[in-house]
């Protein structure tokens, strides 16, 4: 029975020359956001790509400075000044590649991926941010993931609102019904197969993401499938949607109004909703906050010397200072460049904490936004989410502390900050993040899956279509 | 005429489905209009706060060198309009801050969404979208089958009889079923307005009212066009409900999928130049001269012989003024010209991709509105270059005052101790943005009413040949 309602659907698609035209344009689009995507990512790829080539010349240089310098001659001198080393290294923090932001850019293309790890550089200075197209930001990517968020079910809701109200309009649902297999079956059938043929374009531009991506050395197969799966979850989703509302045995214009209305209030109107609420709720402090650091930073140089040698003597505890080198005005700049990256943390992770309780709140409401939940497991596969910016920033803050300290350490208790220092100089690493639960974010959706499965099996009893 | 109209809008008027989602629409005013006038008031409350604290700070230097000052810099922030309550345009995703400091010119930082969730790309409910891209919808809805229905109820036939033209008849359903919408549209812009008075009272102009006049004015034009396009789409239908699925297909084409390809055809035939090329070519300029055969070092030996030759001294010690000073505001004068070059070049790359979705107008009276309605609410791109070209103006004038002062305020060459009093900040103006006029916010938007216009005309053909064309029996 199931071949022959395949067969059947197959016939009927290959003479309907209207849905094969919007197949083959669903399935372009498709393609489109896939070279989008991929197109993005390789883009990003070279600018790190660049700017790892312009570290390493810059640290060999600065290497090969040390191992030759002697500091005999008073010149010399001047190479082993904390500022300087800072400087000259040309050091870049890289936000680790993830090959499967091409298929969800998320906020990639509005958070920097690229930083400085030079101590001094605040992390709010975006001196290697790229150039950004704002109407193109308010426009939104046209990716895989918004493909499939957006597009794949309004493909399946055009060829599929009608699939039992047409028969029983057109009256051949009593034929139908004459069939062995009854008239449930038949039309669930029917449904899965148009479900299939509209998920056709994900499929093509699944398997062309994979051909692009898949030779990339951080191309993870596992993270992959997991990506597909998200997007199965919530195909499955808009089936038993689909499913539930055909079942409801309403006319094809109440179909087709409900369904729409349903995509409309699922992808635009709950979340603008919610959007706009957080807009109001969690507003951006950042600019406030920064401005008031430069204020802040430059006062902590017009501190007591006493203080500024109290700061010094806490922080770094265990060392003994050179004191034929280092003068007290000398700690005073060491003390203030510590107090600087201190507030710097403070002010970074106050804002952080706005986000975070945004976040958190975002996630509580999944079950009023599920869209959002889905989204958030794209992003969160692919790297593309504001937690795992947050969370390669909150490392690089890390990383300049420990750069700072080590570099002012050497610089204060040793003669010379030689060779041997700036062999031991720390140099930054991508942090290590476990792989996000992204489950967590699905089980709104898996829900609603289940209870229109429920609501399916319901109607069983009490339609007069089934 | 008259008595198409009154039917039309009694059974609009009866029509539950039609009360529904008007209904809907009318909450959706409220609720778009509370949050953008609530959050409107915040970002302004914001805005005068911080402009308020970066001015105390710069005045409250105390004795300090000029350059450090210079270093110190200043903030300058990008003010927030009533009209932008309509449609916030770009501003989510355009930075409102720019330091401005010596040596360098920056790009405006933190824009609000770069502490936003991914969830925040699925877009806002804004008064401009619910015109944009609901009320369309809304008139789909409504008017679909404005002709079909009669035609398949056999109406026609009797208006026929009671000598109805054709063009009468249609004009009554176009003029009857505009007059819903724009009924609709004027309560939403009455909601926005109560609250805006209500409750950001003291923020709003006489600019602001022409600014929100315009722009309601774009939409109602807006609405004419698609209500026509949709009655006369109406009577070609071979059935309501071809009406309706081809007019939502052509919704979804035009208001869903085509704005998301322009912007990526945008993108992909004029590629954003990478931030390394941009300080690289940056870089090179600078020291080795924007033609590349003037290197720094030369055009400062050259500066510096040309101040001892003026002043009559052999060495720079000896001359009366701070030698440095100059030196910097030279400095300074030759990195605007390479920067202005650099900054010119991306900011043309940003315009040639926005122009893919200008001119796509010509096939979608969305993106006319679109940028219309961002141009009118002073939310656009062109208004955020204003602000940064202010701002800079406002950074040559800060920096040369500081050098200047540096120069010849008392101090000697090589003395970076030499500090101003304190008094000396309140002599260096604050930064007072000037406001584009509304006849500037229109100018940069003739190709889009242009198109806006063209519509209008193609409509009015279809209006005309449909009526000719129509067969009643």
């Amino acid at each position: 029975m199931l071949q022959a309602i395949f067969l059947y659907e197959w016939k009927l698609l290959l003479r309907n020359k209207m849905l094969l035209l919007a197949l083959l344009l669903f399935t372009t689009i498709a393609c489109i956001s896939v070279n989008k995507g991929v197109r993005y990512y390789n883009i990003t790829k070279t600018e790190a790509d660049t700017v790892r080539v312009k570290s390493q010349q810059a640290y060999t240089k600065l290497k090969t400075a040390f191992d030759t310098t002697d500091f005999r001659m008073p010149e010399e001198a001047s190479i082993e000044g904390v500022w300087m080393v800072d400087w000259s290294l040309w050091e870049y923090a890289i936000k680790k590649e993830n090959p499967l932001s091409a298929v969800s850019i998320g906020q990639n293309d509005i958070f920097p991926k690229i930083k400085r790890t030079r101590f001094a550089t605040e992390i709010f200075s975006g001196e290697q941010d790229e150039f950004k197209n704002p109407e193109q930001l308010l426009t939104g990517n046209l990716d895989l993931s918004y493909f499939i968020l957006f597009l794949f079910p309004l493909l399946f809701i055009a060829i599929s609102y009608n699939t039992a109200s047409a028969d029983k309009e057109s009256g051949v649902q009593k034929l139908l019904a004459t069939q062995g297999s009854g008239i449930k079956s038949i039309i669930t059938t029917r449904v899965v197969f148009k479900w299939l043929i509209s998920l056709s374009p994900v499929l093509v531009a699944g398997i062309v993401s994979y051909f692009f991506l898949h030779s990339d050395k951080n191309f993870i197969t596992s993270s992959f499938l997991e990506w597909m799966l998200v997007a199965a979850v919530y195909a499955g989703f808009w089936l038993s949607l689909v499913l539930f509302i055909i079942s409801r045995a309403f006319n094809s214009m109440i179909n087709a109004l409900t369904m729409v209305g349903l995509w409309l209030l699922l992808l635009v109107g709950i979340p603008g909703m919610l959007n706009s609420w957080f807009q109001y709720k969690y507003p951006s402090n950042a600019q406030q906050q920064i401005t008031k650091l430069r204020d802040e930073k430059s006062k902590l140089y017009n501190l007591p010397l006493q203080q500024h040698k109290a700061f010094f003597k806490s922080h770094f505890s265990d060392i003994v200072v050179d004191t034929a080198k280092v003068d007290t005005g000398q700690i005073k700049w060491y003390s203030g460049a510590i107090m600087e990256l201190q507030k710097e943390k403070h002010v970074y992770n106050t804002i952080a904490e706005n986000v975070k309780a945004q976040t958190t709140k975002e996630e509580q409401l999944f079950w009023i936004n599920p869209v959002g939940g889905v989204m958030r497991a794209f992003t969160s596969i692919s790297s593309s989410s504001l937690q795992q910016q947050q969370d390669f920033e909150r490392h690089l803050m890390e990383f300049k502390q420990q750069r700072a300290d080590y570099l002012i350490a050497n610089h204060a208790s040793k003669k010379h900050f030689g060779k041997e220092e700036f062999t031991g100089l720390p140099l930054y690493k991508p942090a290590f993040h476990n792989k996000p639960t992204i489950w967590k974010y699905l089980l709104p959706i898996s829900l609603l899956i289940l209870l229109l499965g429920a609501g399916i099996l319901f109607t069983d009893k009490k339609s007069t279509l089934f | 005429m008259q008595t198409i109209i009154k039917l039309t809008l009694t059974n609009a008027w009866r029509s539950r489905h039609l009360q529904i989602f008007a209904g809907i629409l009318l909450l959706a005013f409220i609720i778009s209009a509370i949050n953008s006038v609530l959050v409107l008031k915040a970002k302004e409350q914001q805005f005068e706060t911080a402009r308020q604290e970066v001015r105390q700070a710069w005045l409250n230097q105390g004795p300090q060198n000029p350059h450090n000052a210079g270093h110190y810099g200043h903030y300058v922030f990008k003010p927030v309009y009533a009209v932008q309550a309509l449609d916030n345009g770009i501003d989510q995703f355009a930075g409102s801050v720019l330091r401005l400091e010596a040596h360098a010119q920056n790009d405006p930082k933190f824009s609000p969404a770069e502490s936003r969730t991914e969830s925040s790309r699925f877009g806002e409910i804004s008064f401009s979208w619910l015109l944009q891209v609901l009320m369309p919808l809304f008139i789909i809805l409504l008017c679909f089958n404005a002709v079909s229905a009669d035609s398949e109820q056999e109406n026609l036939k009797l208006m026929a009889a009671q000598g109805i033209s054709n063009k009468q008849y249609l004009a009554g359903k176009i003029a009857s079923n505009f007059l819903v919408i724009a009924l609709l549209a004027l309560a939403g812009l009455i909601i926005q307005c109560v609250v805006i008075k209500s409750i950001a009272n003291a923020s709003s102009t006489t600019q602001d009212v022409w600014h929100s006049m315009a722009w309601f004015g774009v939409y109602l034009f807006y609405f004419f066009i698609i209500t026509t396009l949709s009655v006369v789409g109406s009577a070609w239908a071979a059935s309501s409900k071809n009406a309706l699925l081809l007019q939502v297909a052509a919704w979804v084409l035009l208001l869903i999928i085509m704005p998301k390809l322009t912007a990526n055809l945008g993108s992909q035939i004029y590629p954003m130049e990478q931030r390394t090329a941009f300080g690289k070519a940056l870089r090179s300029d600078r020291e080795k001269g924007i033609d590349g055969h003037n290197p720094r070092d030369e055009r400062g030996k050259q500066f510096e012989d040309s101040l001892l030759k003026k002043y009559g001294v052999d060495s720079l010690n000896k001359l009366p003024v701070n030698a440095d000073g100059l030196l910097m505001q030279a400095d300074e004068e030759y990195a605007n010209l390479v920067y202005d070059k650099h900054f010119a070049r991306i900011r043309n790359l940003i315009q040639q991709q926005n122009s893919i979705s200008k001119y796509a107008s010509v096939v979608n009276p969305f993106l006319a509105v679109r940028n219309l309605s961002m141009g009118l609410s002073q939310s656009d791109y062109q208004h955020q270059l204003q602000f940064v070209a202010d701002a800079e103006k406002y950074r040559r004038y800060l920096i040369n005052n500081l050098n200047t002062k540096m120069a010849y305020g008392g101090s000697k060459t090589g003395d970076w101790n030499w500090s101003v009093d304190a008094t000396y900040w309140e002599t260096v103006k604050d930064f007072d943005y000037s406001r584009p006029s509304f006849s500037w916010s229109v100018q940069n938007y003739a190709f889009e009413a242009m198109m806006l216009l063209l519509w209008a005309i193609v409509a009015a053909f279809l209006f005309v040949f449909t009526a000719h064309k129509m067969k009643i029996i």
